[in-house]
């Protein structure tokens, strides 16, 4: 052989000898450690959200390497700041995946730049894991390493809405904000009344920036019904309330998600009174809240030396959720053991109560039923058990 | 029929807001030929203003929008001076630029000012309601309806018996004529943007108790630049008439028409209009003799 052909075949037997070495390695697990990532605002318009979900992830991950970590790892999660600007989102986690080779991508935040990211996640082959964004876009079509925790605006408005129905309500109003977001509840009540065999009688939707809602609500009087439903953020659903009582029009009101706020409250005022709400996780009240949950609210306070929210609720839940299936996956930690473990959690509940959390094969929605709530004496209490799921 | 009064009071009400804030475009333009993109904006700042005064500051509602005026005067004229003067001459790619970066700066400001929250205003005529026969009206939208009718008169007044309104007058006309008869157009323009921004003041705080004060009150302005179209751009009346008409036509629309096509029923009668009358309903259209 000449020179040309030596060099060529020894350089063919490196790079194989390299190639099958890498490929032994699990990308983001050494022998010692797990190594997440996660892009959250930490300096945009929905910061405070994502401050206090980094400050809550961060005593989770503290506390499951104080208890010895995962199969004899640590946990590691590196927290980017997206500042809620989707190309910004797509810089950081382009740069967790080629230069700090995260094994998986936790609790991206906010709709706009979790859906920015997520195509590059399924190409790389790094597990999207329980984005804090309503999008069905994680779970539809369903992709093998992809799974979802917060739930889609539908999925909690339907079991609401059925809950209703069973109750003997049968003429539904909806009013619903007329962009992405309102047609996702739309899609949760349409769902919701199919399986009662009901329909909307009479439903209007409006653009945001929409200022008022005499006439839509007008709309609605007309057609006659027994209970109204609205898919709108807070600021409209205290103007369309307060429209309705200054009309009075006693007509029972269920509103989505979102709604249950205290910024409803303190727009909507007296009006708000007896309004319900569809609810995932409640707020961990200093009042009323289980033994374990108080506790984590005067750790997160001594820690942070603020009060604990609904924020830091989710942040800490989904850095356990986390764990929770890395558990599951054993100590011999791929991808595909990932999957299988996230996929054996059946009937999980977070710290701070809410829907039961459920995977399958078929099924990486997660919380899929929902709590109902409801304004009592100006504050938002609970009324019920957990509603089950409508498929 | 009770129900049609009642939605056509609302769209009048609604209208009489998306009227005043034309009418401060209106008069800029006319004045200085400047497009304010920012308008909506400075009503955004005239209601958190007014938010300061009567909910911060818990001053009594009339002092509190006396006072929101008043600093709302001074507004306009600084951002006159400050921010329009420099452009003379430069051409209305800049003036566009300029005021467009003009609405994103208060947004901002107003949002660390302020916070990104949505605020309530409480005005006296909350949740009360003024009965005309069997018509139940509420006191908000009849309070909006009557203060634009007395400010409106007020500027009536003002452009044809005031020595100052009359110099305003002609200063739209003809500038340079103006500048000719003595007057102080520097100062004329000063006062013109003040006034603009007076009444978009008002129109924000109108609005405040239907729509509630946050930082993106402005899009309101996204109605008002037809209605001023509509109504003839250049032209107050056409103004006030085309907001009124927008407004009533949007509250019948989500009434009586299809789903769906309230949001599009006020541009598709703008498109009308101009079909028939290119200059708009109170516009005038010059010909040129080649």
């Amino acid at each position: 052989m000449g020179f040309k052909k030596t060099s060529l075949v020894a350089i063919a037997v490196a790079a194989t000898l390299v190639a099958a070495n890498t490929s032994a390695q699990v990308r983001g697990v050494t022998k010692d450690e797990i190594l997440l990532g996660s892009h959250i605002d930490l300096s945009g318009p929905i910061a405070e959200l994502g401050r206090a979900g980094v400050n809550a992830g961060k005593m989770a991950e503290e506390e499951i390497n104080a208890a010895g970590g995962i199969h004899g790892r640590k946990l590691r999660i590196i927290w980017e700041d997206s500042g809620y600007d989707p190309k910004k989102a797509v810089l950081v986690t382009q740069k967790m995946i080629d230069k700090d080779g995260i094994f998986a991508l936790i609790m991206a935040t906010g709709n706009a730049p979790a859906e920015a990211t997520y195509p590059m996640l399924i190409k790389s082959g790094v597990p999207n894991l329980f984005a804090w964004a309503g999008s069905p876009m994680f779970t539809e079509p369903l992709e093998k390493i992809s799974f979802a925790f917060f739930p889609t605006n539908g999925d909690t408005m339907a079991p609401a809405v059925k809950h209703f129905a069973d109750q003997g309500k049968k003429r539904f109003c909806f009013i619903y904000q007329d962009d992405g977001f309102g047609a996702d509840v739309k899609e949760g009540v349409d769902r919701a009344l199919k399986a009662a065999k009901l329909q909307v009688i009479e439903e209007v939707g409006y653009k945001r920036g929409t200022t008022d809602f005499s006439a839509q609500v007008a709309r609605m009087q007309r057609g006659n019904c027994d209970m109204l439903l609205l898919g709108t953020v807070p600021a409209p659903a205290a103007g369309i309330v307060q429209e309705v009582r200054r009309r009075n029009w006693n007509i029972p009101i269920l509103a989505s998600s979102n709604t249950y706020d205290e910024s409803t409250l303190r727009l909507g005022k007296e009006a708000m009174e007896g309004v319900h709400a569809a609810v995932v996780i409640p707020n961990p009240d200093p009042d009323r809240s289980s033994p374990a949950v108080k506790e984590w609210l005067k750790k997160y306070q001594a820690k942070y030396n603020q009060p604990g929210s609904l924020y830091g609720a989710y942040g800490y839940a989904i850095v356990h959720l986390a764990a929770e299936g890395l558990r599951r996956a054993g100590p011999n930690l791929t991808v595909d053991s990932l999957v299988k473990g996230v996929e054996s959690i059946k009937g999980y509940k977070t710290l701070f109560g809410g829907p039961s959390v459920n995977f399958s094969d078929k099924d990486h929605k997660g919380m899929r039923g929902a709590l109902l709530y409801k304004v009592e004496g100006g504050r938002w209490v609970p009324e019920g058990g957990e509603l089950q799921p409508v498929q | 029929m009770n129900e049609f009064l009642q939605q056509l009071v609302s769209g009048i009400a609604v209208g009489c807001v998306y009227a005043l804030v034309a009418l401060g475009f209106v008069l800029i333009y006319k004045a200085t030929d400047i497009v304010n993109f920012a308008h909506g904006e400075v009503m955004m700042v005239g209601a958190f203003l007014g938010l300061t005064f009567i909910e911060i500051l818990k001053l009594p509602y009339w002092i509190g929008l006396l006072l929101a005026i008043a600093c709302m005067t001074v507004f306009g004229m600084l951002l006159n001076r400050f921010l329009l003067r420099p452009l003379a001459g430069q051409g209305i790619l800049a003036v566009i630029v300029v005021t467009l970066g003009l609405s994103i700066l208060l947004r901002a400001f107003a949002s660390v000012i302020w916070g990104p929250e949505t605020f309530a205003l409480q005005t006296p005529f909350y949740n009360r309601v003024v009965r005309v026969g069997e018509v139940v009206l509420s006191q908000e939208h009849v309070a909006i309806i009557v203060l634009t009718i007395v400010l409106v008169a007020a500027l009536y007044a003002f452009f044809r018996y005031s020595r100052i309104g009359i110099a305003m007058q002609a200063t739209s006309e003809n500038q340079l004529a103006a500048y000719y008869v003595g007057i102080p157009v520097q100062k004329v323009h000063s006062l013109i943007w003040a006034l603009g921004a007076a009444t978009a003041g008002v129109a924000g705080i109108m609005l405040a108790p239907i729509a509630f004060v946050q930082v993106n009150m402005g899009y309101v302005g996204l109605k008002a630049f037809p209605a001023a179209v509509l109504g003839g751009f250049g032209s107050i009346p056409g103004a006030i008439v085309g907001g009124v008409i927008i407004g009533v036509v949007e509250s019948m629309a989500v009434l009586y028409l299809p789903e769906g096509i309230n949001n599009v029923a006020a541009y598709i009668l703008l498109l009308l209009v101009l079909m028939v009358r290119p200059q708009g309903l109170f516009g005038i259209q010059s010909k040129r003799r080649v």
